[in-house]
């Protein structure tokens, strides 16, 4: 009997006993007013103070908006925040579907992410765990399919181009005003490359910079001042190596500006350098690589419009040959495209998960020691 | 052969390299992470979920090598 194991940690005279344990802060009002309807006058509920030892082993009970609820999933990999930091859960609510559908960028493959997650969501409402990932693939999904309609035009790859190609005559883009075209990708594959590595890499830039305040903050409510100091140095390094980029290299700031980065840049080593001394230093190459590590997002799209091209081709090819090779084509661009789909939901959720954990977390994660688990009566009629 | 027809052979045959040696060293990389994680994972089952992000850590390579030879593709193609 687990309720057992607890005995030891509870004590008691002849006359009285006391019960110590932890308590979400928003349950404390309801558990005294229950204990008094059930037990009477004779029981007391105290708060206690939290000694450094105790912040150090609290356990964490997370509180999120419910659109943000079912990316909770994630503290299931790790263990959740340590009690006092920030709750990630709903930057990444917010982040790992946009990766997710960056990555994807299809109109075709999110309606179908879509379609089966609404239909695995209906068939299996009793599965908390299923309801969860359903809950995450729709979000992912429509991001997808935004990006996949704004930014790529991809409709099972170049499908929905050729068709839109046939039928009315119509080559990309679609749309223009101004210098805004609609699709935003379209054309010379050498502009669209470079567009992309240098969005991935700004957005990473992003990525990390809100990873380096989040660090920040964190450092200061658990009263870690010279450590704090190391990510604003950090924050400070990312800022002036922006301010070198678009003054010294794109030169879209005046000259001035590569002097101020420059001044930026000699301050922030120093920051570093003080705030986490020679392990900072190394760390600085490290932030490097983080950074263009994010260059994956480019890649991977890359290589998942690459395939359904290629998909679409040898299906194409294979129809050219006569009307029965017609059926057999498109069977088989059915067969390929399902493949397809099972690779972009899988490789990209690990890769968009990674980009959070690995990349961007080690900024500022600190995971709990202890995770919350209620004293409650396991098995037998109370059930 | 003349000298452009060169240069497109060095940057093609550099392209392949890139991208070959750089999926080569992942799926070494992954193969081991993967057979020691398998390992682990059967003495501690709730280590599934680290298990799947350290066999995604070499990821990076392949990816570096993917821009860089999609970098040397894209010149060769000129």
């Amino acid at each position: 009997m687990v309720e057992f194991e607890e005995l030891p940690k509870l004590g008691c005279t002849s006359y009285a006993f006391f019960v110590r344990g932890w308590l979400p802060q928003n349950e404390v009002a309801k558990t005294r007013g229950l204990l008094k309807k059930e037990v009477g006058e004779g029981v007391s509920l105290t708060k206690l103070k939290l000694t450094s030892k105790e912040w150090e082993e609290a356990p964490v009970v997370l509180k999120n908006p419910s659109w943000a609820r079912p990316f909770q999933l994630f503290f299931k990999l790790v263990q959740p925040p340590k009690y006092g930091t920030i709750d990630p859960t709903s930057f990444v609510a917010i982040f790992f579907p946009f990766l997710f559908g960056l990555i994807v960028g299809d109109l075709g493959y999110g309606l179908v992410i879509l379609i089966l997650a609404l239909l695995i969501k209906r068939k299996l409402r009793e599965m908390v765990i299923a309801q969860v990932f359903t809950s995450i693939a729709l979000i992912s999904s429509i991001s997808a399919m935004f990006f996949g309609t704004f930014l790529f035009f991809e409709i099972f790859g170049d499908l929905g181009e050729k068709v839109i190609h046939v039928l009315w005559r119509l080559e990309p883009p679609y749309f223009q005003i101004g210098g805004f075209n609609w699709p935003i990708l379209r054309g010379d594959p050498e502009e669209s490359f470079y567009f992309l590595l240098i969005m991935a890499l700004a957005i990473g830039v992003i990525h990390l910079s809100i990873g380096f305040v989040f660090g920040i903050i964190n450092n200061i409510r658990l009263h870690h001042y010279r450590h704090a100091l190391e990510k604003g140095g950090f924050l400070l390094l990312i800022i002036s190596i922006i301010f070198l980029v678009l003054a010294g290299w794109a030169q879209l700031l005046p000259p001035v500006f590569t002097y101020l980065a420059f001044t930026l840049l000699v301050l922030s080593v120093g920051g570093i350098g003080y705030g986490g001394g020679i392990k900072g230093v190394i760390e600085i190459f490290g932030t490097f690589a983080n950074i263009v590590s994010y260059s994956r997002l480019m890649a991977l799209s890359l290589a998942g419009a690459i395939m359904a091209n290629a998909i679409n081709v040898l299906a194409s090819d294979m129809g050219s040959l006569g009307p029965v090779a017609i059926v057999g084509g498109t069977l088989l661009a059915i067969f390929l495209h399902a493949i397809n789909i099972i690779i972009s939901v899988l490789s990209p959720s690990v890769h968009s998960l990674r980009l959070h954990l690995v990349e961007c977390f080690s900024k500022f994660y600190e995971p709990a020691t202890v995770s919350y688990q209620p004293f409650k009566k396991i098995g037998g009629e109370g059930r | 052969m003349n000298a452009e027809a060169w240069k497109t052979m060095w940057l093609s045959l550099s392209a392949f390299l890139s991208v070959g040696a750089a999926a080569w060293a992942t799926a070494y990389a992954q193969a081991r992470i993967g057979a020691a994680g398998a390992g682990a994972m059967a003495e501690k089952p709730e280590l599934a979920g680290v298990l799947v992000l350290l066999i995604a850590i070499p990821d990076t390579i392949v990816v570096m090598g993917f821009v860089v030879g999609i970098m040397l593709a894209l010149k060769a193609a000129q």
